[in-house]
């Protein structure tokens, strides 16, 4: 029968890396990705949006950071969470409505993009705590993201000479798609884990949510290094 | 805790499931992708063939087209000059010195503007003389051409800066307002014809006549307009035939410079 052994992932987790380490690689590929991002040309101007997000990203990650690790405020960081998260929506679902050749997507964008800011809110202000990870408002964002990022991939228009994996968006639907799908598993275990061994819970955080965001980073700035490519070829 | 066999089984059945679901998007979209890339390839391939068929063609026309105005101008031009010369030189009376003067006088005349139209002549059948004119001045051409072989009035207009055409996409654009001009003269029994030649951020050219026109519905049995619909098609441009029964017929070319 098969086990869950906490002591065994204590071990192969404090064996190999820290949460800290964990936390610090994320940070710096999140940099990496956003510096590339206003680095490299862009063959395809949607990627600005990209851009702008990663640079979001690295502002709430820098106040978060002098919130949690200077000033000790720990519960009280994820208010800016909870602030982000409809804002990344926003920007991710703009970026592949781009790539999506439906004429009624835009329509769809913009219906969508106001029920998610308003249920974010819901959740955020009345159904949850703004001083609590917002995994529910990320479980609503991401299904819709997952679904943008996986009609996206379906709609790629080929062109002469291009592989699939030539073309940024792809680098971008997969890396959304596994940050989210990530995600959806992380916050179930994490939900799980939370109330009876939070140390666990923090442990498995690092690996899983900053696993995923690693990846998602590193097809960002895959993503990048093809537009500059394709820009410096043409 | 994550303990009970339940939420362990619950946890590697849904990540295994998560892995599985974006493992199977990735393939499909890939596979998708692949498959209408070797759709897309043959479409290309299939279009190019078009182009390189319809460029050899268009080439062939306007040779056939050259050719034939050359032998008019050969028959009605230099034709007659020469008979001219020929009952100058053969009426010569050697005795009238006055007359002979005139006449001598006369032929050396004749000569100059023979001389002057086969020089002309053979630069319209020299295939770089034509292909080095620019747009306007090809249709400028073109319309000297129609003033000195008909009695139409043809008036020609250029709006905006010229811009350089490709000098394939010349070639079919010149073979497509050829093609009006020819239905023109042929069927539109019109006394009066405008060429407009627009450069803007597409290129545009418009050809109006005061003939009879047509009705929309009336069927053509003739290739003239599914060419010139077909030639616009394979440089990406378009053309729009508006004609009324006796109120004249206008065709708008418009065509992406690349």
């Amino acid at each position: 029968m098969i086990e869950a052994s906490p002591t065994v992932l204590n071990f192969v987790w404090t064996a190999s890396f820290t949460v800290m380490t964990a936390y610090y690689i994320y940070l710096i590929l999140l940099s990496v990705a956003c510096l590339l991002g206003f680095w490299c040309r862009k063959s395809d101007h949607t990627l600005k949006i990209i851009m702008w997000l990663l640079f979001a990203s690295v502002v709430t990650e820098a106040i978060v950071y002098v919130m949690a690790i200077i000033m000790k405020l720990k519960p009280q960081f994820f208010l800016l969470y909870h602030i982000y998260v409809p804002i990344e929506y926003l920007f991710v679902s703009l970026y592949f409505s781009k790539h999506i050749a439906w004429a009624r997507i835009n329509t769809a964008f913009y219906l969508l993009a106001g029920m998610v800011v308003l249920i974010d809110i819901y959740l955020s202000l009345i159904a949850g705590d703004v001083f609590s990870y917002p995994g529910k408002n990320l479980n609503v964002s991401g299904f819709l993201i997952i679904a943008w990022s996986a009609t996206a991939l379906f709609s790629i228009r080929p062109e002469i000479d291009r592989s699939i994996f030539s073309f940024p968006v792809f680098w971008i639907g997969i890396g959304f798609l596994i940050y989210y799908s990530g995600s959806f598993f992380h916050n179930f275990i994490y939900g799980l884990l939370i109330k009876s061994d939070s140390g666990l819970a923090a442990k498995l955080n690092a690996i899983i949510n900053k696993g995923v965001n690693d990846v998602l980073y590193i097809s960002i700035s895959i993503a990048f290094i093809c537009s500059h490519r394709l820009k410096k070829y043409t | 805790m994550l303990s009970s066999p339940e939420e362990i089984y619950l946890a590697a059945l849904s990540t295994a499931l998560i892995m599985l679901v974006l493992v199977a998007i990735v393939i499909v979209a890939i596979v998708k992708y692949q498959r209408r890339y070797r759709l897309h390839m043959e479409e290309v391939m299939a279009m190019k063939q078009t182009y390189n068929e319809e460029l050899l063609k268009t080439k062939l026309e306007i040779s056939e087209e050259t050719l034939d105005k050359v032998s008019n101008e050969i028959h009605d031009n230099i034709g007659q000059m020469l008979a001219l010369l020929k009952i100058n030189l053969f009426t010569i009376n050697v005795q009238d010195k006055v007359s002979t003067t005139k006449k001598i006088a006369k032929a050396k005349e004749v000569i100059v503007q023979v001389i002057q139209d086969v020089r002309n002549l053979s630069h319209t059948l020299s295939p770089e003389y034509l292909s080095n004119f620019t747009l306007v001045e090809w249709i400028a051409f073109e319309v000297d051409l129609v003033k000195s072989s008909s009695a139409m009035q043809v008036t020609f207009e250029q709006v905006g800066q010229q811009r350089i055409v490709d000098p394939q996409r010349k070639l079919i654009i010149i073979r497509i307002i050829q093609e009006g001009i020819s239905n023109i003269i042929k069927h539109a029994k019109a006394s009066n014809i405008k060429i407009t030649i627009i450069f803007e951020n597409e290129l545009k050219i418009e050809l109006v006549d005061d003939g009879m026109g047509f009705s929309q519905n009336q069927k053509h049995t003739g290739q003239g307009l599914s060419n010139m619909k077909l030639r616009s098609k394979i440089i990406g441009g378009e053309i729009e035939i508006q004609s009324e029964n006796m109120d004249g017929t206008s065709i708008r070319l418009t065509v992406p410079y690349e």
